[in-house]
C-alpha cells in the first residue's frame, strides 16, 4: 500500500524540505513528490540533494516547466502513477498527526469500490483543502485537481464532488494538517472565479454521475 | 397549493405579458408577481392589474434583492418561483405536478429544477416556504442573479433535488444576455466561490435539520 502525497514548490525550499520531513516523520507508506519549476531548480537543488540522500526511496524530484500548482499537481500524478492514494501538502504546510498514513488507507478501503475523497483537518476553518484521493476516484475523473481552474478553486471542487459521492473528514487526532500562512493571492483567486463558476454550473454534474455510477457499480 | 410567480422586469413590458399569458395557459392557480423598477412605471403604464397579474413597484435592485423584497412583502404563499421576462412556460399542468412533488419532499424542503432549453443546469429557481424559513431568504446567499440557480442546485444535490422533465413543467427562453453582463457576471463568480468554500455546509446543515425536524 502506498500514498503520494504531491508538493508542488516555488520560492521556498526550506519550507519545501519541512514538508516533505513532516510526511517523512509521520508516516511509513508515503511518499513525497516534489515539483520544481525548471526556473528554480538551482535554488532547490542543494535541499532535493539532501532530501534524496537521506529518504532514497520516498522522496522524488521532478523539475518541469512553471504550470502552476493544479497543472503541477497532475503532472506528478501522471507521471508516479500506481500509488493507492494521492494527496496534495502544501509547501508552507505540514502532517501533524502520526500513523496518518494507516489511517487513511483504512478510511479508503471502506469507501464504495475504493471511490472516495479524504478531506484533512487542518487550522484554518472547515473547508476541504488539500484534500486527498483514491487511484479508483483519479481513474474516473481523470484528473487530481480539476483542470480548468489555476490555483485556489480547485479543492473546492473536489470538496463539492465529494460532498455529492462520497467524503471523509479527518478526526484532528487521526489526520491534520498546519498550515503556516494563508496567503490571499487576490489576483490568481479572481483569475479562478469564472472557470470555477462555469466548471461548477456546467461540467460538474456529469463527474459526479459517473463517480455515483462507479462507486455502485 | 398556492405559488407566487415572481417576476423581475425591466425594459420589456411585452416579454412580461408573453410570461404571464403563458403561465396563465399552462396553470390553474398561480398569481404572478410583477417586480418593476419606480423609474419604468411609464413603461408598463399600459399594463393592468389582472385576475392573475399583480404589479409592485420600488426602487431598482438587483434580481435577488427583488425577489426576497417580493416574498417579504407576500409571505403567505406556501411555494416561489421565479421567472423572467423573456421566457414562456410550455409544459400544461406544472403548477399540479409541482404540488404533488412538494407534498413529497420531507417537510416541503427541497429544489425543483424545471427543464429548460437552456441547458443541462438548474435555472428558474423555486422555493417552499419551508426553505426560505429554514434559510432564511428566497435569495439568500451573497449572490446575484448569475449564481443564485447554481447555488441552489448545490444545495438540493446535497439534501434534496428533482429535476422535471419535459412534460412536468418546461420553460422555453426568448432572449440571452443584456448588454454590460459581464463585468457583474464575473464579480458573482467571485462571491460565489466565497459561498461554496465558507457558508455553503453551514446552510446544508440547517436544511438538513429541517427537513427531519
Amino acid at each position: 500500500m502506498s500514498i503520494a502525497v504531491l508538493i508542488p514548490s516555488r520560492d521556498r525550499p526550506d519550507l519545501c524540505e519541512r514538508a516533505v520531513h513532516s510526511v517523512m516523520n509521520t508516516s511509513k507508506y508515503a511518499e513525497a513528490m516534489v515539483y520544481v519549476d525548471a526556473d528554480q531548480k538551482d535554488r532547490y537543488r542543494e535541499v532535493l540533494n539532501s532530501l534524496a540522500a537521506l529518504f532514497p526511496t520516498r522522496v522524488h524530484s521532478f523539475i518541469g516547466t512553471r504550470a502552476g500548482p493544479v497543472a503541477s499537481a497532475n503532472e506528478l500524478v501522471k507521471y508516479y502513477g500506481g500509488y493507492n492514494a494521492y494527496g496534495f501538502l502544501s509547501d508552507d504546510a505540514v502532517i501533524a498527526t502520526p500513523d496518518w498514513d494507516h489511517w487513511l488507507l483504512e478510511a479508503v478501503s471502506h469507501c464504495p469500490n475504493r471511490i472516495g475523497v479524504i478531506s484533512p483537518y487542518h487550522n484554518f476553518g472547515n473547508h476541504v483543502d488539500m484534500p486527498f484521493v483514491s487511484r479508483e476516484w483519479i481513474s474516473v475523473t481523470g484528473w487530481y485537481a480539476c483542470p480548468d481552474v489555476y490555483h485556489y478553486c480547485w479543492p473546492i471542487i473536489t470538496g463539492l464532488i465529494g460532498e455529492m459521492t462520497g467524503i471523509i473528514h479527518a478526526p484532528q487526532g487521526r489526520f491534520a494538517i498546519e498550515h503556516d500562512t494563508h496567503e490571499q493571492d487576490k489576483q490568481a483567486q479572481t483569475k479562478d472565479a469564472q472557470p470555477f463558476f462555469e466548471y461548477v454550473s456546467l461540467k460538474l454534474p456529469a463527474v459526479v454521475e459517473k463517480l455515483r455510477t462507479a462507486m455502485y457499480a | 397549493m398556492s405559488i407566487l410567480v415572481v417576476c423581475p422586469t425591466r425594459d420589456r413590458p411585452e416579454g412580461l405579458m408573453r410570461a404571464y399569458r403563458s403561465m396563465c395557459q399552462t396553470s390553474q392557480t398561480p398569481i404572478m408577481l410583477a417586480c418593476i423598477d419606480d423609474d419604468q412605471e411609464e413603461l408598463y403604464s399600459g399594463i393592468e392589474n389582472q385576475s392573475r397579474l399583480v404589479k409592485a413597484f420600488g426602487r431598482r435592485r438587483t434580481v435577488c434583492e427583488t425577489v426576497n423584497r417580493a416574498v417579504d412583502q407576500m409571505p403567505a404563499f406556501e411555494t416561489y418561483v421565479m421567472m423572467i421576462d423573456d421566457a414562456e412556460y410550455v409544459a400544461p399542468g406544472w403548477d399540479r405536478w409541482l404540488a404533488q412533488v412538494y407534498r413529497d419532499f420531507p417537510n416541503r424542503i427541497g429544489v425543483v429544477s424545471p427543464a429548460h432549453d437552456g441547458g443541462d443546469f438548474l435555472a428558474y429557481p423555486i422555493a417552499s416556504r419551508e426553505w426560505i424559513d429554514a434559510v432564511g431568504g428566497f435569495a439568500a446567499y451573497g449572490l446575484h442573479r448569475f449564481t443564485w440557480d447554481t447555488a441552489l442546485e448545490l444545495l438540493g444535490e446535497a439534501t434534496n433535488i428533482r429535476y422535471a422533465t419535459r412534460d412536468d413543467m418546461y420553460i422555453r427562453h426568448q432572449l440571452d444576455e443584456r448588454v454590460g453582463a459581464v463585468q457583474a457576471f464575473m464579480e458573482d463568480s467571485a462571491r460565489f466561490v466565497v459561498w461554496c468554500a465558507t457558508e455553503r455546509r453551514k446552510t446544508i446543515e440547517k436544511l438538513r435539520k429541517a427537513m427531519h425536524a
